[in-house]
């Protein structure tokens, strides 16, 4: 027999050939010297490569396993926090309660009512989130071009991530009205109107430079542009974005809008007015079936509202007929002679003399002041209920973080390798904190949307709120550089609160580093999510 | 014990092992994570497929080594991948007197290594698969789709290979 291939022999050496050709290679190798060489070898050789190949340097650190997060995890999260914020603030409230002049502008909404109960108990939750987001709202013409500008941004770092974004947004804008009805869009770069005379049966979104609106809509109206002037009738909701803003028509439903000036003219509104922007007026022609909701730096009722009227601004002026209460937060809330309320009036303001009303105007109920305390606001840093806020505050921040890190054992590790992906947290957060409640506008738009819109304001809300415990989470880890690894997350995220805490109560500086680090925290939890998404998409 | 805290224990355990594994099939060590995190994922999922009894060690590389091939797949068709086996065949050598086996002390491991990272993909894969995942010639031909043979000759063809490199750079 000739000498087998190497093949044969490194196969034989391997154990993997065949038991005949085994026996033949070693009847064969007793009498050829150079093939018990050759297997002898190629034995060493299997043996000295698996060894190598399991010595390779591996020191790198085992990174964690983030199970994937599950719907559960999130309700928990959600009711987690709602829990901490109400019992934070039931223990605010006793604590109040035994400290002279409680602290009502902490609570807005006092009142006996179960949903105002729940809802100043959210508010009490995302203190700052809502805070935020006012003034979010307020610039949502501007913040858009931001949102814009931030967006190209992450697009030029991460494609993925701005793909995921953009498809589920344009998913949200284009799948969901069409589940509900049907929809017409009508574009220019100029001037788009539907005449007078002109019906469209369906909700029709109308965007342009300058939109007028003089014919019927028998359905929801979406129109944003610089001006926007709606005299026709539309059955359903109008909302609305722009410089300008007049409507001058009868809406059925309920009016959103957001603009340097939003007014009502002769204006018929079935439901509620949402008004947010620089100058926000309900002229005398004007009536507002339901609530008017406004958000301001001067806010004008000249007209008539069949229920309420919430006014938050530095001036809230009433002039016209509400059926129901007045409540202004503001720095001054003035009723003129013409003024008919016929419930109670409520303002929030810096002293007894910003509230004025009018010889001639009616108060059908009790007028109250709650004064915000200017001792208070000027010498915060010294008084005791200034510190026992911040105590209780960082209560609720660290057991929030606490439930946070333990539901999403992947935030424990974040961390910011270099300044950059500071930034780039920074401007996903801002992205995503604008466009947020954009898109739970705009999901708003059908009934099935509702639900979803008050999901995503919920967990953005939340999202904002706790983002301030992821950043403190990071700031901690750093500060325990110690060889060993970080000790328990409790204790990084106890140290970085405590800094965060501080940083954020600075005088001068402190809205500041509020904003800045809300926003790297929320983009954080963002870019994690974005992550995940893609990680399940790429695979 | 929970199905949580069972599964972190055992991905803290095996984690370096199918990073590995990763390693020596992708020729990455940054794939090799992106890899390893793939393939826990994986396992995670079908946590409750998997048969206490049987070891997890083999059931997560066996996982892991799929999720590689299915990476390494995606990159290039099957055929590219493994070459022609008549063709490799007659290229096969034998060793010399002194194969691998004689040049590789401990401190070569890092030569080695650097040397399989080298491989073309055809010849690294059945090699890790053959030394690092101790998979047998009938496993990984069917796990690569080819046969038994040009297992053997891939084997052969890489070890020869890498008696050639590393010669090359003593």
């Amino acid at each position: 027999m000739n000498c087998p291939s190497p093949i044969t022999h490194s196969m034989y050496a391997d154990g993997a050939l065949a038991a005949r050709e085994a026996l033949l290679l070693e009847q064969h190798a007793t009498t050829c010297a150079a093939c018990r060489t050759r297997i002898e070898v190629l034995r060493q050789e299997s043996v000295a490569l698996r060894l190598a190949l399991r010595d390779v340097e591996d020191s790198a650190p085992i990174p964690r396993f983030a199970p994937p997060a599950r719907a559960r995890d999130f309700v928990v999260l959600v009711l987690g926090v709602a829990l901490i914020g109400g019992f934070s603030k039931a223990f605010w409230d006793t604590v109040a309660a035994a400290i002279p002049s409680g602290l009502e502008w902490l609570n807005p909404l006092e009142s006996g009512e179960l949903y105002e109960r729940a809802l100043s108990v959210f508010t009490f939750i995302v203190y700052e989130g809502t805070a935020m987001w006012t003034a979010t709202l307020n610039l949502v013409g501007a913040a858009l071009v931001i949102a814009l500008i931030a967006w190209l941004a992450v697009t030029a770092v991460r494609p993925r991530a701005f793909a995921a974004v953009a498809a589920s947004l344009l998913a949200i804008v284009i799948a969901l009205p069409s589940i509900g009805h049907a929809f017409e869009i009508r574009r220019s770069t100029g001037l788009v109107t539907l005449p007078a005379g002109e019906t469209v049966d369906d909700t029709l979104l109308a965007a342009g430079e300058t939109i007028a609106i003089d014919g019927n809509v028998n359905g929801d109206l979406l129109a944003f542009g610089r001006s926007v002037t709606v005299r026709g009738n539309v059955t359903g909701d109008l909302i609305t974005g722009g410089e300008t803003i007049n409507v001058e028509g009868t809406v059925g439903g309920n009016v959103i809008g957001g603009g340097r000036g939003v007014s009502l003219l002769r204006a018929r509104v079935g439901r509620n007015l949402y008004g947010f922007g620089r100058d926000v007026s309900v002229d005398a022609a004007a009536e507002v079936a339901g609530n008017a909701l406004a958000f301001g730096e001067k806010i004008d009722i000249n007209g008539r509202i069949g229920t309420d009227v919430k006014g938050f601004g530095a001036n809230v002026t009433v002039s016209g007929a509400v059926e129901g209460d007045v409540e202004g937060f503001a720095g001054k809330v003035t009723l003129l002679p013409s003024a008919r309320i016929g419930g109670n009036l409520t303002a929030h303001v810096d002293s007894m003399d910003d509230l004025e009303i009018a010889a001639g105007a009616v108060v059908g109920g009790s007028v109250d002041t709650q004064l915000v305390d200017r001792e208070q606001r000027r010498n915060r840093y010294l008084t005791v209920r200034y510190y026992m806020n911040q105590v209780v505050r960082l209560g609720a921040l660290f057991l929030s973080g606490l439930l946070l890190l333990w539901l999403f054992p992947v935030l424990r590790d974040a961390s910011f390798p270099n300044v950059g992906a500071v930034l780039k947290a920074g401007g996903l957060g801002l992205a995503a904190a604008v466009t947020l409640p954009v898109a739970a506008l705009l999901v708003c738009l059908t009934i099935v949307g509702i639900p979803i819109a008050v999901l995503v304001f919920a967990l953005g809300a939340i999202g904002l709120y706790v983002s301030k415990a992821v950043i403190a989470q990071i700031i901690g880890r750093s500060v325990f550089r110690a060889p060993q690894g970080p000790p328990h997350y409790a204790a990084t995220l106890i140290t970085g609160l405590l800094i965060v805490v501080v940083a954020i109560n600075l005088p001068g500086i402190g809205g500041l580093a509020n904003f800045v680090l809300t926003l790297v925290g929320f983009g954080v939890i963002v870019s994690l999510l974005l992550a995940r998404l893609n990680r399940g998409a790429a695979v | 014990m929970t199905k949580e805290a069972a599964f972190a224990e055992a991905y803290t355990a095996h984690y370096r092992q199918v990073r590995g594994l990763c390693r020596q099939l992708l020729g990455s060590a940054e794939r090799a994570e992106d890899a390893t995190q793939e393939a826990f994922m994986r396992a995670y999922h079908a946590f409750a497929s998997y048969d206490p009894a049987q070891p997890f060690a083999g059931w997560i590389m066996r996982i892991a080594r799929n999720h590689c091939l299915d990476l390494l797949r995606r990159r290039t068709t099957e055929r590219a991948l493994f070459g022609d086996e008549a063709e490799e065949a007659a290229a096969a050598e034998a060793p010399g007197e002194d194969g691998l086996g004689t040049v590789l002390g401990a401190e070569r491991a890092a030569a080695v290594n650097a040397a399989v990272a080298k491989l073309p993909e055809r010849y690294r894969v059945p090699l890790a698969f053959a030394y690092y995942a101790d998979a047998d010639y009938d496993e990984i031909a069917k796990s690569l789709g080819i046969t038994r043979t040009h297992v053997g000759v891939l084997l052969c063809r890489a070890k020869q290979l890498l008696r050639q490199s590393l010669e090359e750079t003593p």
